[in-house]
């Protein structure tokens, strides 16, 4: 059962959000379910941030969001669905044969919504910072959204974005990690440690702000413009709303189950 | 060829608000011209290529055709994801400028060297390999990008190059053509390795051997349909790349001949995969890779069976 929605509360427009993702998941049987699970919020708060709708969606001038974590398809397709910009029949096919949503955000002509396809780390801040100069450039007032996730952040490439980025004063580019400290195949801690994180980003001139990652309004305040790109480190779960794979490493492979489901019915 | 290249690049984006230039810090001595022309829109990325490209990408994605400068392996191999996923999968109007083209940096060592660039590139779908010989190729193969927007490497020698006349290309796949007569033997060359074909010619007229010279000023799309215009028939064939073997030019030749079904001969001359063992100039590492005008001559001899 697919839901789409935008009347109600965010907190159950994110519900709805998880469950679709839930039922993509198990019906593809696709990895990366508990990747996006931890993301939905934030994704969630972009798009309802941004001026990004059904209705400007081919506008050139509108604001661009970049989901740099491709891995988390699934999230953004359940939420772009949620928001009125992937059709259900899209949805229900995910991962078919001959269909349109790729296993990593990828933009085809089906989804216009969808600005860069992502699926290799440490691109979508690049894209990002490209993307806020041109608007600039441009004289355009759109803003640019970035989602990161925090094991992408071991990729020197992310560094050169942020360099420039903070040397230009990009203050049209707003980036989120989806800080839920659980990479590939261990935590952040374990492998490659981030910390001191916001003092990092910090010392490339971006404005830092930490919260909540699951907190909707925390999220939609965080992501309020200032004078310089602006880094928000949305502290989150792992496998958020399925208490079995919460904070597992196990949850960026295992796809949903029929247990997994009857969380959301 | 690098001042060419600017002249080509400030008049256009002068006139062209829509097209801007990007430069990984290099260029000392060329670009301020278009810096000083440009203002904003001239974008010092910094020494950080991969970042450079992904930006030329989303550049692109606002309306803008962005050139992007530096020497050769390091706005190719240093970022090849980049071009791969973010400049070719999303079919964006890129410029690729590579400064340096195989051998041209000589004694800066290895690092500098540029022999794979092309077949990486020409390996990827859409994006079109340009290696011209001179100026006036260059300024063709530009002409042609700007008519056509879309993934564009730009393969630039330091050296000038022989100058010759250039036809006007209907479009990349024509883009072939005679520059000099001969009825034994035609030499075919691309970039840099053109002027040492017209060399190796010198050569082989003095032993009485009459060559014909093709130039390829474009290695993807193969300009099939250029050579076929422009090879002399029944003669054998000789090709010449200043990069590794099994480049562009050679894959090229190779299918064209087969499908030619004709038995005359076709040998390649292009460098092994090895890397120098002594440090030299241009022009020593093209003789000890065995890819001068000297060797040119003595494998055209050797099909001729003289």
């Amino acid at each position: 059962m697919l839901y789409r929605n935008q009347s109600g509360s965010t907190e159950s427009r994110c519900r709805k959000i998880r469950h679709t993702i839930v039922e993509m998941s198990y019906a593809a049987k696709s990895a990366h379910l508990g990747s996006s699970l931890s993301c939905v919020e934030i994704l969630d708060a972009m798009v309802a941030t941004s001026n990004l709708r059904p209705d400007t969606v081919h506008s050139p001038t509108r604001d661009r969001i970049v989901v740099s974590k491709g891995h988390a398809a699934m999230a953004y397709y359940a939420v772009l669905h949620a928001w009125g910009m992937i059709e259900d029949r899209h949805i229900e096919v995910y991962l078919s044969n001959g269909t349109s949503l790729w296993g990593h955000v990828t933009r085809t002509g089906d989804v216009p919504a969808i600005d860069f396809s992502t699926g290799s780390l440490g691109h979508g801040l690049g894209y990002a910072t490209g993307l806020a100069l041109g608007q600039r450039l441009r004289r355009h007032s759109g803003r640019v959204f970035c989602l990161l996730s925090d094991g992408e952040c071991d990729e020197g490439s992310v560094w050169e974005a942020a360099l420039f980025a903070g040397h230009h004063k990009l203050s049209n580019l707003t980036a989120v990690v989806d800080y839920n400290k659980i990479q590939s195949i261990g935590t952040t801690a374990e492998v490659l440690d981030l910390e001191p994180f916001g003092a990092k980003w910090s010392s490339f001139r971006w404005d830092v702000k930490g919260c909540d990652g699951h907190d909707s309004d925390a999220l939609t305040s965080s992501l309020m413009v200032t004078d310089a790109p602006k880094i928000v480190l949305a502290d989150t779960v792992k496998g958020k709303g399925i208490a079995r794979i919460e904070n597992t490493v196990a949850s960026h492979y295992r796809p949903a189950t029929g247990d997994d489901r009857k969380e959301f019915e | 060829m690098r001042e060419a290249l600017v002249d080509l690049i400030l008049t256009h984006c002068k006139s062209d608000l829509d097209s801007l230039f990007m430069t990984g810090d290099l260029g000392f001595s060329v670009v301020e011209p278009l810096q000083c022309a440009l203002g904003d829109r001239f974008i010092n990325a910094g020494v950080a290529e991969q970042n450079m490209m992904t930006m030329a990408a989303a550049l692109a994605d606002t309306g803008y055709v962005p050139y992007v400068y530096s020497i050769a392996p390091f706005v190719t191999a240093r970022c090849y994801e980049q071009i791969r996923n973010d400049v070719c999968y999303h079919k964006r109007p890129v410029i690729i400028v590579g400064v340096g083209a195989g051998l041209s940096y000589g004694s800066l060592g290895p690092s500098h060297h540029s022999l794979e660039d092309a077949a990486l590139l020409a390996t990827l779908p859409g994006m079109r390999v340009l290696s011209p010989a001179n100026a006036a190729e260059l300024a063709e193969v530009h002409r042609l990008t700007l008519a056509s927007p879309g993934p564009t490497y730009i393969r630039v020698s330091r050296e000038s190059g022989r100058p010759f006349d250039v036809p006007q290309f209907s479009k990349f796949d024509e883009a072939a053509h005679r520059v000099a007569d001969g009825s034994d033997i035609c030499i075919v060359g691309t970039g840099p390795a053109v002027t040492t074909a017209l060399d190796a010619r010198t050569l082989l007229a003095e032993r009485g051997i009459s060559a014909c010279v093709v130039s390829v000023p474009v290695l993807a799309p193969f300009p099939a349909p250029g050579l076929k215009r422009c090879l002399p028939g029944a003669v054998p064939v000789l090709s010449i790349f200043e990069g590794y073997v099994g480049g562009p030019l050679e894959l090229g030749l190779r299918r064209l001949l087969m499908e030619e079904g004709t038995s005359r001969a076709y040998r390649d001359i292009a460098i092994g995969l090895t890397y120098p063992k002594q440090v030299g100039s241009t022009e020593f590492l093209r003789h000890s890779f065995g890819i001068d005008a000297d060797a040119a001559a003595a494998v055209a001899s050797e099909m001729l069976g003289q």
